[in-house]
């Protein structure tokens, strides 16, 4: 008797642990998929900033050719 | 011993119903008090929860401030910069070639302090996002949302952004356009101006090259823009994978 209790009672520590573990996992997978998110949203808004700088600059070099005429 | 048994059975009947009465006192008594203790406890947690969620909005408020504050100082060192450069281009208008030299290569520092001024908008941003992240992460403790939950709505959110980013791409080939037009126009113009002999030769065909070299980085910037373009794309596909993974996660 002491021995099957001993033995559902390891079992059960066993399980118990590996489920914890199995949550911690998790959680990191998520935070680890979180921050792929943010620095994909980061990357995007600096393309983006860079792209409208460089329109800026035509489009100043634009109007210094326009003025010209002036 | 006949005659005693009846009233000794009720005397024990009566002994049995008052005990009964008694516990059910008892048990009446210990509900209330972990009643009471349960409404005391409830108090505590919203009066916690309160100061909590000021705290937080204490928090967002003062991002927020300083984010508002940073960014009118940067257009304010912006817009300075951008006034440097017209008084620049207004004293090239008459300078000599060898002044005009100097002067280009003061513009063009001029524009390298506009870049830089742009990473650090760009640095700025990430410290905001990085804050946002601490206080997302302390509301999602507070209101209970699991970190699946949290995820899927952080997913949500960068799809929408990303939404907005293409529209704003789109909006980029509309300038593409346009400029194409303005330099077409400046072309013939000048065409126009050198058969009505209003301009040189020599000065035509310099007016003709920043054309042609505009037109050039035109053409550069609408690659960019598809580019960029199927880039966004890319990305939201790569936040869709995220946001399956986070989905296949357990909760």
């Amino acid at each position: 008797m002491k021995t099957i209790f001993s033995i559902v009672f390891f079992m059960l520590t066993i399980s118990l642990t590996s489920c914890r573990e199995t949550k911690t996992e998790d959680n990191n997978n998520v935070e680890t998929a979180v921050d792929s998110i943010q620095s994909i949203e980061e990357e995007t808004v600096k393309m983006v900033e860079q792209l409208d700088q460089e329109a800026k600059d035509i489009d100043q070099d634009l109007q210094d050719l326009e003025n010209l005429d002036q | 011993m006949k005659i005693l048994q009846p009233p000794l059975m009720l005397v024990f009947f009566i002994g049995l119903a008052s005990q009964q009465l008694l516990a059910q006192n008892k048990l009446n008594e210990a509900n209330n008090k972990i009643e009471q203790q349960k409404e005391i406890e409830r108090e505590k947690t919203l009066q916690k929860h309160g100061a909590n969620r000021k705290d937080i909005q204490e928090k967002r408020e003062e991002i927020k401030e300083k984010h508002a504050k940073m960014k009118s100082q940067h257009k304010a060192v912006y817009s300075q910069m951008q006034q440097q450069a017209e008084a620049i281009k207004e004293k090239m208008k008459e300078a000599s070639p060898e002044e005009r030299k100097a002067l280009l290569q003061e513009l063009k520092q001029l524009r390298q302090e506009e870049h830089e001024e742009l990473k650090e908008t760009h640095n700025s941003y990430k410290r905001e996002l990085e804050a946002r992240k601490q206080i997302l992460e302390e509301q999602r403790q507070q209101s209970g949302i699991s970190q699946k939950q949290f995820g899927l709505k952080r997913a949500e959110i960068a799809k929408q952004r990303l939404k907005i980013s293409q529209k704003h791409i789109e909006k980029r080939q509309e300038f593409v356009s346009n400029s194409q037009s303005r330099l077409e126009l400046a072309r013939i113009k000048t065409k126009q101006m050198l058969e009505d002999k209003k301009l040189t030769l020599e000065d035509a065909k310099s007016r003709l090259e920043k054309i042609n070299k505009i037109e050039e980085r035109l053409k550069q910037h609408e690659l960019k823009i598809k580019e960029v373009k199927e880039k966004v794309a890319l990305k939201r596909i790569e936040i869709a994978k995220q946001e399956q993974k986070i989905e296949q996660i357990e909760e």
